[in-house]
């Protein structure tokens, strides 16, 4: 049996609001979301397990994921207890249950160490232009082998195990079952959500923010792929070079949107940010930035005379890929296209038990 | 014998009775039955014209009988009374006939409608023939008043009584005055001190001079009737004859006793208390387990033997406050311990308590919501290496899930019942149970202090569970009603009482038993039995049940019922 702990709720302070008393559970929030649904009852019953501090029920939940912070509940909350900021609170928390390292815990509960290891990133990339002797060519053939190295082996080491790790928790934990077949077609779902966050279109009012969300997956995505394969640092090709203008603008035209709408604080998705939150997208911004304007110093040619700009670039293109990719907010790309999939087995886990109790009432 | 001269009012009651029935018609068919000099239609015979119009008619046609076919007797029955007597008729020349409740308003053929309200008229016709002038009866009124009971509501009922000069005996059957507020620390919602309230008005109490107090004492009679009552109570082996025209009834309550609930194993296992246990624990400044800790895990559970199907079903309506009490009191003794609060349903109405609930709804403390009706909490011994001494198990409502509560303390917040004696106080003071033992008042809303004894009040837990607010608000009401029954000084009884014809009464006494206001008692010299005319209600249950018809209730006569019958069959028998 699930023994409560009244002191869990202390250790969710440091991921965003502290105070889970507001909730009664009038279950206001359930009824206004758009993705509630049988079985999946959040945010309340989310809400409810962190007040009892059932650790079990949290870690096994994948409703925090199936919420896309619409902001509807917080509005409408009559206790002002925040219901979507709850949930963003407990996506960075399950963020770090889910990694193996347990770095993620560390760089999303302490400030000071994040600091230190962004700056001890830095002066890696630093270090290893002095080992170049700042020599231009090596600098960003080192940088471009960089990208290959670091996006495989983030692969490999975290982000694969941290998924298994989060199966663990939601299914095999919690022996849920369901036909072999939609074990297949759920990850036909995943695919489809992963590039497209379809899903978000339930949201009533998150049309525009749909939209703009997808363009910067798809930019990011490609800025990624004109980058690390088609070399565009490198390249003469006009139409890899154009795209990875384009893809690069689009990258920090956007993340700038997003950033003045969290200084704004004007809808309840901006209202609280978590230095997660800043981090993510202002490293996104400066990442597109920097991309951008390395490719126009390659372009002018001047990029010899400020072989700077290029180690700024490649600090913040290290610091994204081993510190935000794998243990920071950029991991939501993945948790959110897997609690598709897992929520899709555990709805027709839950039809099963239906059936099996209908079966039994009939009979 | 005097010419019967019957007049008959047929009420239109604006549309109320003149839509559904040929008010005219059946005027004009009154007009010629047995007696009745006059009969006429009027919009509205309770208003100042038409009272005016009867009045008028009385005198000039010299009725000396009157039928008025409108509302329910409830309503105007007493307006056209009085008109009566201001005609100078005997206001017992009168009858009622109800077509409107009876008629007009329950059924839809008009012309139906119309022959029934003839009939109704017939009857009513038929049956004032027979009618008697009544006379209006007094009693004196003794100004000293019994108030069983010396809780905070007994006391405040004595203190008011007595600040107006009146003589009170104040009753008690413990040693001690107070009552449960005695043994209370705090109280809700503004968690003031119990005793700083109690105390001085105890003293109050002992020290005025038209105070008697009679401790372990117990009421081994109460006989008369309001004004005049005479009670033998005993004290110490003594026993004393006391004399009063008013009784106030502030027995209380009895805890309920969680032994029966076998879920919660209270007093097998050592750290669950009740309410008033955890009560004298905050007096005594010590909230300790019995291994003389301090307890980490402190669960209050609410509704113990409250609103339960098993135990009793209702509402005590102080504990869901009070647990809420002990919660802020114990949060500021023990600041470092979790509270959890075991809730059916939160129920704290009343002025500030609901504040007090959001107020404490924001602190350090767990509502966790169970099954009262199939899923108790089950408390039981932690295993030797557990980090607290009991476990609770519990399906809890608002998360769909089992889970275990650790807890070093458990408070039982126990119902309140009726007292043990509650039936004996009932039979001495001539009051009525209304289930689980509380008793009833006169009417639920508008006389909610008196019973259905004259000058026999009930006031407090006695009724049903409440809280100190509402028990000294109710001793209030009853106090002003016995000053003023006081002041008066006589009081006006019932006239339409039983009557026993001694020349035909056998002496088999079964009216004794079947009285339900015990006004009958039985005469051993003649033997016959006497009504008391002071304590009768003219209920006519004795005069029914006679078997010699001896027994008559005066204005329901034999006679009068029966013409009544004949002439309600009359119409039937012509219209088929």
């Amino acid at each position: 049996m699930n023994r409560i702990d009244p002191d869990f709720k202390e250790k969710l302070k440091p991921f965003g609001i502290g105070n889970w008393n507001e909730c009664y559970h009038c279950g206001n929030c359930t009824a206004t979301c758009p993705h509630t649904e049988e079985g999946f009852l959040f945010p309340r019953k989310g809400i409810r397990s962190i007040q009892l501090g059932l650790a079990d029920s949290i870690h096994n939940n994948v409703d925090p994921w199936l919420c896309y912070y619409c902001g509807d509940c917080s509005e409408t909350c009559p206790r002002n207890a925040n219901p979507g900021e709850l949930m963003m609170t407990l996506r960075r928390y399950l963020t770090t249950v889910y990694d193996w390292t347990g770095l993620a815990r560390i760089l999303y509960t302490s400030f000071p160490a994040l600091i230190i290891a962004f700056v001890l990133v830095a002066l890696s990339i630093i270090g290893v232009g002095f080992l170049k002797n700042f020599d231009r060519i090596a600098i960003m053939e080192f940088g471009h082998k960089f990208e290959f190295f670091a996006i495989l082996s983030v692969a490999v080491i975290i982000l694969l195990p941290n998924i298994l790790r989060m199966l663990w928790f939601t299914l095999v934990k919690e022996k849920v079952k369901a036909p072999f077949f939609f074990y297949i077609t759920g990850f036909v779902d995943l695919i489809v959500h992963m590039f497209t966050q379809k899903k978000t279109l339930k949201c009533e009012e998150n049309k525009l923010q749909w939209f703009e969300h997808f363009i910067l997956v798809l930019g990011y995505l490609l800025l990624l792929f004109t980058t690390v394969f088609l070399n565009w640092f490198g390249t003469e090709n006009l139409y890899i070079v154009t795209t990875g203008y384009s893809v690069g603008a689009i990258t920090f035209v956007i993340t700038f949107l997003f950033i003045i709408r969290r200084i704004r604080k004007k809808s309840e998705l901006s209202k609280f940010s978590h230095p997660s939150d800043w981090l993510f997208i202002i490293w996104l911004f400066l990442m597109g930035l920097t991309a951008f304007l390395v490719r126009v110093f390659i372009d002018l040619n001047i990029i010899g005379n400020h072989l700077w700009l290029y180690l700024v670039h490649l600090i913040i293109l290290a610091q994204w890929a081993v510190l935000i990719v794998p243990f920071g907010k950029w991991t939501h790309f993945l948790y959110r296209s897997f609690a598709i999939y897992i929520a899709k087995i555990k709805k027709e886990n839950l039809i099963k038990h239906i059936d099996k109790e209908l079966v039994t009432v009939t009979t | 014998m005097e010419e019967i001269r019957t007049g008959v009012y047929i009420c239109w009651c604006g549309s109320n009775i003149a839509k559904m029935i040929d008010v005219q018609r059946i005027a004009s068919e009154a007009q010629k039955l047995p007696n009745v000099v006059m009969a006429r239609d009027y919009k509205y015979m309770c208003s100042d014209p038409g009272q005016d119009k009867l009045i008028g008619d009385i005198k000039e046609f010299k009725l000396n009988r009157i039928v008025i076919a409108a509302c329910s007797p409830r309503i105007h029955e007493p307006t056209f009374r009085k008109a009566l007597e201001q005609a100078g008729l005997n206001p017992y020349l009168f009858q009622m006939a109800n077509i409107r409740e009876q008629d007009s308003w329950v059924h839809i053929d008009r012309e139906y409608a119309t022959l029934k309200a003839l009939s109704l008229i017939k009857a009513a016709v038929s049956r004032v023939e027979h009618h008697k002038s009544l006379d209006k009866k007094f009693v004196e009124v003794n100004p000293a008043t019994l108030v069983i009971g010396g809780g905070i509501t007994g006391i405040s009922a004595a203190l008011e009584i007595a600040g107006a000069g009146k003589k009170v005996y104040l009753v008690e059957k413990t040693d001690a005055l107070g009552g449960i507020a005695a043994k209370l620390d705090l109280t809700f919602p503004y968690l003031e001190s119990a005793r700083q309230m109690l105390k001085p008005r105890i003293k109050q109490v002992q020290l005025h001079k038209l105070i008697d107090i009679f401790l372990n004492a117990s009421i081994e009679e109460i006989t008369g009737y309001v004004g005049n009552f005479t009670s033998k109570i005993r004290l110490k082996g003594l026993e004393k004859e006391l004399q009063f025209g008013n009784i106030i009834v502030a027995t209380g309550l009895q805890p309920f006793n969680p032994a029966s609930i076998p879920e919660y194993g209270y007093g097998k296992l050592p750290d669950i208390v009740t309410s008033l246990q955890l009560e004298e624990m905050l007096i005594q400044g010590n909230v300790i387990t019995s291994k003389g800790k301090e307890p980490k895990n402190i669960v209050i559970i609410h509704c113990v033997g409250s609103r339960s199907a098993k135990y009793h079903p209702y509402c005590s309506r102080t504990c869901c406050s009070t647990a809420l009490k002990y919660a802020n009191q114990l949060l500021s003794v023990l600041p470092d311990s979790n509270i959890y609060e075991l809730y059916a349903d939160m129920r704290t109405f009343g002025k500030g308590c609901e504040e007090f609930y959001s107020d404490s709804s924001h602190r350090k403390i767990l509502f966790l919501m169970f099954d009262q009706e199939n899923n108790l909490p089950k408390i039981s011994k932690a295993p030797e290496k557990d980090t607290s001494e009991m476990i609770i198990s519990m399906h809890e409502k608002l998360s769909g899930e089992d889970i275990e509560i650790p807890a070093d303390l458990v408070i039982l917040m126990t119902g309140m019942k009726a007292q043990p004696d509650a039936k004996d106080i009932a039979r001495l003071t001539g009051v009525s149970l209304c289930g689980n033992d509380f008793y009833i008042e006169k009417h639920p809303k508008l006389d909610p202090v008196a019973t259905t004894t004259d000058g026999v009040y009930i006031v407090g837990n006695c009724q049903s569970p409440k809280d100190i607010t509402e028990s000294i608000a109710q001793a209030k009401a009853a106090t002003a009603r016995v000053l003023a029954s006081i002041a008066v000084g006589n009081m006006e009884v019932e006239v339409t009482t039983a009557h026993v014809n001694e020349d035909v009464c056998c002496g088999c006494q079964t009216c004794i038993m079947v009285c339900p206001y015990t006004a009958i008692h039985f005469d051993e010299e003649k033997k016959v039995s006497v009504v008391n005319e002071a304590l009768c209600k003219g209920c006519g249950t004795c005069g029914s049940t006679c078997p010699t018809g001896a027994i008559e209730s005066r204005h329901f006569t034999d006679i009068q019922i029966l013409s009544q019958i004949e002439g309600l069959l009359k119409t039937e028998k012509e219209s088929i």
